[in-house]
Formats: C-alpha cells, structure tokens, sequence
C-alpha cells in the first residue's frame, strides 16, 4: 500500500512545485494586493456576516444596548427584556427612578455586565438589587462590554446628572485589556457586536480623549474609507487588520496562518491545562493608572466617594497565585489611595469559590455578599475606617 | 472528535501511516481500535452501548445461523431486535413517551410527577443500532452468512468514518470488503482526498455560514418574522441540510476511500427530482433502502381483509417512522406523516394514471420537466418548517407567515441574496455530478488549468469564508 502512496506523491510532484511556486507569489504579492483593492472590500470579508447583521440590528434598537455618540454605547432607556429592564435613564431597575427630592443615601453602580447583572438573574438579585434599602437608593448603570475609559467618560456623566454620594465602580482586568482600541472587531474580545468606542491616550502624563464620529462611523462602516484611516491612525489594534489583509487573504498563507493558529490553540490548551499557576498581566497597566488617578481627582472636585469593587475573573477563583491582573489592580487601587472592596477575599472568605455555571457572571448568593460588603460603606456617617481597604 | 476538527486531521494521519504500515489482519484490528477511541472521544462512557449491541447482535446471528428451526431462529431475532430497540427507546424515546404519558393523564385529571431522569443520547444511536439490526434480519431471512470473526463484525459496526452519520451500510455489501485484502490505487487515492476538501467546503463554507444565519433569524420574536424571511430561511436550511449532511457523507466515504473501502452513496442529486418517490429515492437512500426493506415491504405484504389500502397505509406508517428515526417530537412525527401522506397520495394517483390528462399537462408545460421539479423541491421544502420548528406553535406561526406579512427590508434582502450566492457552488456540482453519474473522479478530465483555478478558488473561501462554529446537523440523530 505504501507503494501506492508514494506513486502517487511522485505523480504529484508536480502539483507540489506549482504549490510552491504559487506560495512565493503569494508571499511576493500579497503585499501589492492591498494597494490594488480598496481597504473596504477587505473589511468586508474581515467582518463575519453575523457581526455585521448584529450591528445591523444593534442600530435599529433590537438589543438592550443602543449606539451613542459619547460612549460607544449605553443601555437603552426604556428597554423591556426577559429579564432585563431599563428605566427612562438607562438604569437597571423594574420601576421608573426618580432622582429628585431624595431622601436617602445615593450609589451609583458602574461598571461592566457583571455590575448590571446579566440575562440570567432578576434586578432584585444583582448586587445593586441587595444594596438597595430605606437608606440607600441605587442607580445600576452596569452597561455590557464596558471598558475602564467608557466607565469614566460615564462617571462623569452620570455624577452632573444624578448628583451622587457615592460611586460604586466594578473593576476586573477584563475593563482594561480595551484601553488602547477603537473598533472592537479589532480587538480579540469575543464581542459579538462591531461596535465602536473612544478612548484615552497618554501624552506628557496628560490623558487626551480621542473620540470618533461613532454614529457616522457604525453607519458607514464598511462601506466608507474614512473610519479605516482614523482607526489606523489612533487604535493600537489596527495592525490585525493589516495582519489578515497581508497574510490571511491569500489562499496558501491564509491556509499556513489558520494551521498555525489552530496549532498554538492545542499548544495553548495543552499548556493551561497544566499549568495551576500562570500569570496573566494587566493590560495597559499605564492607562489604567491614569484613568483611576483622574477619577480620584473628579471625586474630590465634585465631592462624591468613589469605592472600587475589584472583581476577580474565573480563572482567578481557580488558581491559588498572586501573579495576576486582578492582583494588580489591587496595587493600583491601593497606589491611588482609593476605598476598594477585594471581591476575591470577601467571596473566598464566605465560602464561594467560584462563579455561575457561565463562568463569568456572579450567582446572587456571591451578589449579596458583596452587596453587604459594600453596605458597611454606603452609610453617610461611615468614612474610610473598619474592614475597608 | 467532528470531521472538521484539528484533532480528527491529526488522527486520521496517525491512523492512516499505522493502516498503510500493517498487514491485512492488523489493519482490521486497528481500525477497530480506532474506531473505538474515535467515538471515546465524545463520551467514553457510551462505548459501552456500542459494545453491547455489537456482542449481542454478534451472538444472535451466529445461534441463529446455527439453528434450522424457525421457532429457534425467531427466538434470537426476537432477543437482538428487542435489545436494539429497547437501547434506542431508552436513550431516544424516554422522555417523549413519558411526557406525552404525563401530559395524557393530567388532560385526564390525574396529576403525576414528571421524570427528573436525564438521559443524554448517545450519538450515532440510529445509525449503529439500524446498523445491526439490518445484519441480524438479514441472517434470519438467510441472506446472508454471519461472520464468524468478531473483529471483523465488530469493524463492520463501528467503522469510525461511518459510525456518527452513516450511511447505514448493509452486511452483504460492506462485510466482504473488511474480509478480504483491500486495493489501493492511484485513482482511489485522488477521488478520495477531493471528496474529503469537497466534503470540507460544503460544510465549513456552505452549511455553517448558512448555519449561522439560520439560527440568528430563527432566534427572532414570531412578530418579527415576515414572509421573506420564512422563505428565506425555509430554503437556506434546506441547503444548509443538504451541504451538511451530503458533506459528512462525501468526508466520510473520501476517508473509506484512501483505505480502500467503498461507502453507499446517500445521495443521488435529490435537487433534480421530479416527484415526491423520486425525492425519497435520492435523499437520504441508506435509510429510505433500509425502511423499505425491513419496514415497509413486510408490511405491504400481509394478507388482510382491505388489501387495497394495505400498500398506502404502509407507506404512512413507514414515513411516520422515518419521521420519528430523526426525533423524538411531533413535530418530527407530523414531518413523516406530511412526506408519507404525500407519497401515498402520488401512488394512488399513479395507480390510476390518465395517459390523456398526462399528456395535456405535457403539452401545457413545455418546462414540464422543470416545473415538477420546482414543485417538487417547494413541497419538501415546506415540510421543513415541521423538521425544523422547536414547537407546534411555532411551525403553525411559520405555515401562516408563508403568504402574508410581505413586508420586505434589509435583512429580507441579505438573506435571499446569501442564500442564493450559498447555493450556487452546490448548484453547479449537482449538474456536474449529475451529468457524470455521480463520479467525482470525473472531475480529474477537466483541463489543468480549470481543476487547479476550482481547487484554489475553492481553497480562497475556505480559508477567508469558513465559519466552522455548528456541529453536523445529523448527529443529533
């Protein structure tokens, strides 16, 4: 049988040639490729039909989230779900909020979906829903995908309008690895929207916001060449598109870079599987300083506390090792001299050990344990003393 | 372990240089071994059912071989049926039968617990158990000899490119191709490997991209569905269907292949038929030859008081079995009843053919040809919407959405235009196929330079297009 085989390489010896000859032209090409046709009709096989669908649907208001032109994106005032709801300001909450003539001690909740609560649990069984009582009145504006740079840009909205004494902002590594991108298809975030965001750069130690023509941009994207060269020129991520234009749009390099993927995927795998003990580190460790420096300041000018909730991700319920992200925003909060609660060690320490069936989101037992850490500081007399980092 | 996947890629390789390296007896051995870790890799625990119905059936047809007595030869047909269906009615059926049982009792007053029992079905179920129950049958009505070599038995079972999905072959056919020493050749080898990559594009860029929008469309609210996109996704899940099925079927006898084994075809261009049983004699033929065999021939047979209606209802009957093979639902049973209704209908109309009203419809229809067809294929397809509805309301909802709520948008648009630029790579094959009597091998006559430029094209859109996000749609069967 091996006899076959090999007569049958041998006959197609010369198949292999002109698959060589057709990889060099490939290699030799490729790059010429992206001169020839339009960026745009790249981005067009970039983009999977469903994530352009999404955002076609995202755009007409099918989802708990809508386009908006400061943001990226915010929950949809008014939006009635299964399970979730938003009253008139975006708030989770199963009634209408009134925020005037208040009587009681005002938290606001930012942060991403795991703040909001997700589709699985109901508004009373998120963490605002148990912080919630005669003397607390909370605004849940958890928001899906959010990032640390959307959660300021938000803070300070969300502070002129509703006038809070305290902000309860939910931190984990994941709201920082987005930092440093515009147009999350870009991005490798699982996302399965097209969205765009602004962001923040560092300049001098100043933060410079760069903010995109969001609404134009989600409207004309693919058709139109503009939103490519601002990405290009201000999303640190773009280089991936570049990447697929030069070495995945071609048949024999794509076919090379999707074995090689696939490739590392097992090593990957085989490798985490092993190992207890990897480190993960915080993405844009330098921005996300900034961004908490600055929201500490805005705090004081605007006489609110801020108490950050540090959210350990799954993997980080799991392995017993101070060599991650969440570790590290741990020193960044302490660095900054913020009010933080260590959701990790309040969960371990009750007895929690790991996340819902999902892997990401938190049951309602581990939200109203949290809920009661943070109670302890939602009183009005209460300052910076017992238990509070 | 999915056809698509990196670890099958990598198996398949190590089997394969092991096969080529051993001789006729190991080779049978090691693809029984293999065979084995194969289906292990999705749930060890169920390799056990696939042993058990492999040694009982094995046992059956050899004591019923040995036996010249009828009633000795019933009792272990009886034994290997009732195995097989009680294996299948366990694993498949529980949980319909006892919540239909459930449901009747409380519409009668009486209240009973519901079952908290979770059974998860093994896959490839319908296939291996139909599998052995065809071997048994067989060696009862004496068709054929049983093998006394229980590798070898074992192989014809569980041979892995066909264990999952079928097609469901015959002892006759497929066990004197394990027993004697197989032929490689240069052709086999070339034929082979273009029906694994035609098989590989057909599911990763045809059925999974039309996978994906199928399941989005079909996840939106009953009130925002109109007319277009019921159409639309009614025909991309047609092909879809098709592209997935046909696909493992083409990387299932492309690997036989390169080891020198031959699979059933089971399919035969089921787009260019022209009637319902001319449908039904293209799609899916493994298990429609199987049904007729084993199902509907004895049942057509049996003397009864109104022998005219005999053969009709046991086409019913057959499809409405047929239609419970795919699930466990109604929805799947209406689906069967709806094909054998209509089947038994074109045989009672055939029966009683009027050559003159044929011959006016001939004159009348000067596409006639391509109007049966279109006919043909839109009542299957309609149909589809029993198969693939999750629920009666649903599929009710969809039946009246057919011809109202016209209202046509964006989406509409996008998705008549994929469905139709999805479908055309299919198309052109099925013409090509079908002008070569299904010999792909064919295709090696067309000049270089095209067969290079189809090959790399198609390499172009399996690379860039692929979405590789769904399992093969049979496999839940």
């Amino acid at each position: 049988m091996w006899q076959i085989v090999l007569q049958f390489t041998r006959q197609s010896q010369r198949i292999f040639l002109a698959l060589i000859f057709v990889l060099a032209a490939e290699v030799a090409f490729s790059g010429v490729l992206t001169w020839i046709f339009p960026e745009t009709w790249y981005l067009r096989s970039f983009l999977s039909w469903e994530l352009m669908q999404r955002t076609r649907d995202f755009l007409a208001g099918r989802f708990e989230i809508v386009a908006d032109e400061k943001l990226g994106w915010r929950n949809q005032p008014g939006y009635i779900g299964e399970k979730i709801q938003f009253d008139e300001f975006g708030a989770r909450a199963e009634i209408r909020t009134t925020p005037q003539n208040r009587r009681k001690n005002r938290v606001i909740l930012l942060g991403d979906s795991r703040i909001n609560g997700g589709d699985k649990i109901s508004a009373e069984n998120t963490i605002s829903g148990f912080l919630k009582d005669k003397n607390i009145e909370t605004l849940n504006f958890g928001t899906p995908y959010f990032s640390l740079d959307q959660i300021y840009l938000s803070l300070m909205e969300k502070t002129k309008q509703f006038s809070p004494d305290i902000v309860v902002v939910g931190l984990s590594g994941e709201n920082t690895k987005l930092l440093d991108c515009l147009y999350l298809p870009f991005c490798d975030t699982g996302v399965k929207f097209a969205l765009v965001k602004p962001r923040f750069v560092l300049k001098k130690e100043h933060l410079i916001l760069i903010q995109p023509n969001i609404l134009e941009f989600l409207e004309d994207i693919p058709a139109s060449i503009e939103p490519l060269a601002f990405f290009h020129r201000y999303d640190d991520h773009y280089q991936k598109f570049e990447k697929f234009k030069k070495q995945q749009f071609t048949p024999l390099l794509g076919l090379i870079h999707l074995l090689k993927m696939r490739f590392e995927k097992q090593g990957d795998a085989t490798y985490q599987g092993n190992s207890l003990h990897q480190k993960t580190s915080l993405a844009n460790k330098e921005l996300a300083n900034a961004l908490l420096q600055s929201m500490q300041i805005y705090a004081h000018e605007w006489n609110f506390r801020i108490i950050l909730l540090l959210l350990p991700e799954k993997y980080e319920f799991e392995i017993a090792t101070d060599n991650s992200a969440y570790s590290e925003l741990r020193e960044l909060a302490q660095l900054n001299q913020f009010n933080f609660i260590d959701g990790l060690k309040i969960l371990q320490k009750e007895g929690i050990s790991s996340l819902s069936s999902d892997g990401f989101y938190f049951t309602p037992e581990a939200n109203r344990i949290i809920a009661d850490s943070l109670k302890k500081f939602c009183k009005p007399e209460l300052t910076a003393k017992s238990g509070l980092h | 372990m999915n056809f698509t996947s990196f670890e099958f890629f990598i198996f398949l390789i190590i089997v394969y240089v092991l096969y080529l390296t051993v001789n006729h007896k190991l080779q049978n051995l090691l693809l029984l071994l293999a065979s084995y870790l194969f289906y292990a890799w999705w749930d060890w625990r169920f390799l056990g059912v696939v042993l058990f119905s492999t040694i009982i059936d094995y046992f059956c047809a050899l004591k019923i071989d040995q036996h010249d007595f009828r009633k000795h030869r019933r009792k272990y047909l009886f034994l290997s049926l009732s195995v097989n269906l009680l294996l299948l009615g366990f694993f498949k059926y529980f949980h319909f039968f006892i919540d239909n049982f459930i449901l009747l009792f409380q519409k009668m007053g009486v209240q009973l617990q519901p079952s908290t029992l979770q059974i998860i079905l093994p896959i490839g179920i319908s296939f291996f158990t139909f599998q052995t129950m065809s071997y048994t049958i067989d060696v009862y009505r004496k068709k054929i000899k049983p093998t006394k070599n229980f590798i070898d038995y074992a192989l014809f079972i569980a041979f892995f490119p066909k264990l999952i999905a079928g097609p469901i072959e015959r002892a006759n056919r497929f066990l004197p191709q394990i027993e004697r020493q197989r032929e490689l050749s240069v052709d086999k080898l070339k034929s082979g490997l273009l029906l694994i990559y035609w098989g590989l594009f057909k599911k990763l860029v045809i059925a999974d991209n039309l996978g994906t929008m199928i399941s989005y469309f079909s996840a939106r609210n009953s009130e925002e569905l109109t007319s277009a996109l019921v159409w639309g996704t009614l025909y991309g899940y047609a092909i879809q269907l098709y592209a997935d099925f046909s696909a493992y079927t083409d990387i299932a006898r492309g690997t036989a292949r390169l080891m020198g084994f031959e699979l059933s075809h089971n399919f035969r261009n089921p787009v260019f038929s022209r009637n319902i049983q001319d449908f039904w004699q293209r799609w899916h033929i493994s298990l429609t030859s199987w049904f007729t065999d084993y199902v509907f021939l004895p049942l057509a047979t049996i003397k009864l008081k109104y022998r005219a209606i005999i053969p009709y209802a046991a086409i019913f009957f057959t499809f409405l079995l047929v239609g419970l093979w795919h699930g466990a639902g109604w929805n799947f049973l209406l689906w069967g009843g709806y094909n054998g209704a209509a089947l038994a209908g074109y045989h009672f109309f055939k029966r009683k053919k009027n050559h003159q009203i044929k011959k006016k419809i001939a004159r009348a229809l000067p596409l006639g040809d391509l109007v049966a067809m279109a006919v043909t294929l839109n009542f299957v397809i309609i149909g589809l919407i029993f198969f693939r509805s999750a629920s009666l309301a649903r599929a009710i909802h969809c039946f009246s959405l057919i011809l109202s709520n016209f209202s046509f948008g964006a989406s509409e648009w996008d998705l008549l235009f994929k469905v139709a630029i999805y479908s055309a790579p299919l198309l052109i094959a099925e013409i090509f196929l079908a002008k070569n009597d299904n010999d792909i091998s064919q295709f090696f006559r067309l000049p270089k330079l095209i067969r290079f430029g189809i090959l790399y094209f198609m390499l172009f859109l399996l690379v860039v297009y692929h979405d590789g996000a769904h399992q093969f749609i049979y496999f839940q069967f």
